[in-house]
């Protein structure tokens, strides 16, 4: 399949007075044209780092240091600050968290949307109003001639976050990076945004990185996940390899520690005991290795390869390795 | 056996503007005519959408807002007519664990004083070698050590953080511990690690809880019946097992199905109802049935009339002029 980002071996730094903090550490994943892949991890584990990474908008101390990511044949890294300004909304658009804070409060929607229009597609007056209009249509918002003066605290929650993703589908970008897009919102909500995006994906052939820590909300919208750990990749398949047969023990722990609503009886929910390691001095060895059931001495000292096990479904484990004991499957029951 | 709580037609209104003479102009009602039991070492859950009222239904129980009206009975005990020293000796029975594990712990005072503060107000140690033997005790049972009294909460995560709050709710020994939100704030890994630590607190203390949350499957696990809330009102209330098998209300059933499920096979064949529009403003709220807006199936009585809660057998309760 034709690939449209390439990410390959990306490392972030923040140089910070405590030392330097390691977000990323060696980041490889692709995204296919029309694909959505989620990137998948707790706080801290460096997904939304990665997202910035992607986008050149790493905040100072912070620092891109090693790496590759090549979006549509270019090297993003080796893009001067105003070639990137072009890439940024024209060909990757992005929406955060928080609509609140994202959105200017001082101004109406209509300015913000048109001056990306200005900016990128060089639209004026009428026209680009007209676009404006076209665009609050796409996303769902009820009368957009009547809303389009309106200021962001007018707005809902949910319409807010229509808002966002009418400003970043604006240039009609071929990727679009959605970090923790519904995390602030109600569920009926979230359940709203979702089916938007998924219509705008199969309508306007647009690549999505999802980035979220919620493994729900993946199931419904993705083709691939990217599980990640203390800044690195963990596993990375299909939605159906993920969830039917994860391979990481920390992807094991991650399905079980979330309660399922069809669940028929109640089970004991299995946390994962301890913390994420302190990423100023990670550890030599499998970052997972102190919080997992299966540790071995190896695990402790040396970082574990990636095993391939299908076209798609990598995983960074040594009870992958052909000399580890019997894989402890019985154990561990899957995503039941 | 007589429930341990019983809220009978709990109301909370705010006032949002007044007149010029200082009279009250318009109201905010955020929680209006709330009814329900919760039974010994049993856990009630409360769900909702945000602002639907459901941590004013928290906060007034244990009159940290003053109720505009209705009545709340611990143990057959009228909680709102207690006078201030009553009010004191009644906090000893009911504590509350919050959302925020960053927000509602001081920063400017250690771990052992805030877990400890309880037990000075209430006076439960006879002396400081006591309340300190207290203090250690509390923090093992809630999975931290003895040292961890002398820091300060900046030092913590946020799991650490909630396991402090959660030894301070358990400093007065309490029968009823109100969960707002408890888990809200922490990351999927360290959420079971919380909920597995209230559920064996549960099992050895015998407590109550009444366990508010928005994550329906969290507080489905959690929790033995569920009533859900709909712009300050219970719109349906059932064991959870059947609530979720056999949902009535049909924002129950919108609010099930939004809810995904991490499961490929099951999400791509799920049938998603999707409720239009966004909650209407609890300030004034629709006339009749307050979910008339957003429901597909409004018929013109649920615009004329409030649907009553009745109950349809073993215990489930539902208010909706469908049923």
């Amino acid at each position: 399949m034709d690939r449209l980002l390439e990410v390959t071996n990306l490392h972030t730094s923040f140089r910070t007075y405590a030392g330097v903090v390691q977000a990323v550490r060696g980041v490889s994943f692709h995204v296919n044209r029309g694909e959505a892949v989620a990137l998948v991890g707790e706080s801290g584990c460096g997904k939304s780092v990665t997202a910035l990474s992607i986008m050149q908008l790493v905040p100072p101390p912070g620092k891109v240091t090693e790496g590759c990511i090549a979006f549509d044949g270019k090297d993003l890294t080796a893009m001067t600050e105003r070639e990137m300004q072009h890439v940024r909304g024209n060909e990757i658009g992005m929406i955060f968290q928080d609509p609140m804070t994202s959105l200017n409060p001082v101004l109406s929607i209509k300015t913000q949307i048109v001056e990306s229009l200005r900016l990128h597609q060089n639209l004026r007056g009428e026209a680009a109003t007209h676009r404006a209009l076209e665009l609050l249509r796409m996303v769902g918002i009820p009368s957009p001639e009547r809303r389009l003066a309106a200021y962001p605290h007018q707005f809902s929650g949910g319409m807010r976050q229509r808002v966002m993703i009418a400003m970043a589908l604006a240039c009609s970008p071929k990727l679009l990076i959605a970090d923790e897009p519904t995390t602030a919102l109600d569920v009926t909500i979230q359940a709203q945004i979702i089916e938007l995006m998924k219509e705008l994906k199969e309508k306007l052939g647009m690549s999505i990185i999802l980035i979220t820590h919620d493994l729900g909300v993946v199931a419904g919208l993705a083709q691939r996940v990217v599980v990640m750990y203390a800044g690195k990749v963990a596993e990375q398949g299909t939605v159906d390899e993920i969830y039917k047969s994860p391979q990481h023990p920390y992807t094991w722990g991650l399905l079980k520690s979330v309660p399922r609503l069809d669940a028929t009886r109640k089970d004991k929910l299995v946390p994962i005991y301890g913390q994420p390691p302190d990423l100023i001095s990670p550890p030599q060895g499998c970052p997972f290795a102190p919080r997992c059931d299966w540790a071995m001495n190896i695990c402790k000292t040396a970082q574990p390869e990636f095993t391939t096990l299908s076209d798609t479904h990598q995983v960074a484990c040594w009870l992958q390795h052909s000399m580890a004991p019997a894989n402890p499957r019985v154990k561990r029951g899957g995503a039941a | 056996m007589a429930p341990l709580i019983e809220v009978k037609n709990l109301k909370k209104y705010f006032v949002v503007a007044r007149t010029r003479l200082g009279a009250p102009k318009s109201w905010l009602k955020a929680v209006d005519d709330v009814s329900f039991t919760i039974d010994r070492g049993e856990t009630l859950g409360l769900v909702g959408e945000s602002g639907c009222g459901k941590t004013t239904v928290g906060r007034t129980i244990c009159r940290l807002y003053e109720p505009t009206g209705g009545e709340v009975l611990f143990d057959g005990q009228p909680v709102f007519k207690l006078d201030r020293r009553e009010m004191l000796a009644m906090r000893r029975k009911m504590q509350m664990i919050f959302q925020d594990p960053y927000a509602s712990l001081n920063p400017r005072m250690t771990v052992g004083d805030i877990v400890g503060e309880p037990i000075d107000i209430h006076r439960l140690a006879s002396s400081k070698a006591e309340r300190d033997e207290m203090v250690h005790e509390l923090l093992h049972t809630v999975g931290l050590s003895p040292e961890h009294a002398a820091r300060f909460p900046h030092e913590f995560s946020g799991g650490q953080r909630q396991r402090i709050g959660v030894a301070r709710a358990l400093a007065v020994n309490p029968s009823f511990i109100i969960c707002d939100e408890p888990i809200s704030a922490l990351d999927v890994s360290i959420q079971a690690q919380i909920i597995n630590m209230l559920e064996e607190l549960q099992e050895k203390r015998g407590l109550s809880y009444l366990f508010i949350a928005h994550d329906l499957s969290m507080v489905k696990h959690t929790s033995r019946r569920v009533a859900v809330m709909y712009l300050g009102k219970i719109v349906e209330l059932a064991e959870s097992v059947e609530l979720y098998r056999n949902p009535l209300h049909p924002y129950t059933k919108a609010l099930l199905s939004a809810i995904p499920i991490p499961d490929p096979d099951v999400e791509r064949t799920r049938h998603r109802i999707i409720l239009e529009g966004d909650v209407p403003s609890p300030i004034d709220p629709p006339a009749g049935c307050r979910f008339r807006g957003r429901c597909s199936y409004a018929m013109p009585v649920c615009a004329e009339q409030e649907p009553p809660m009745r109950d349809v057998g073993d215990g489930h309760h539902v208010a909706c002029h469908l049923i």
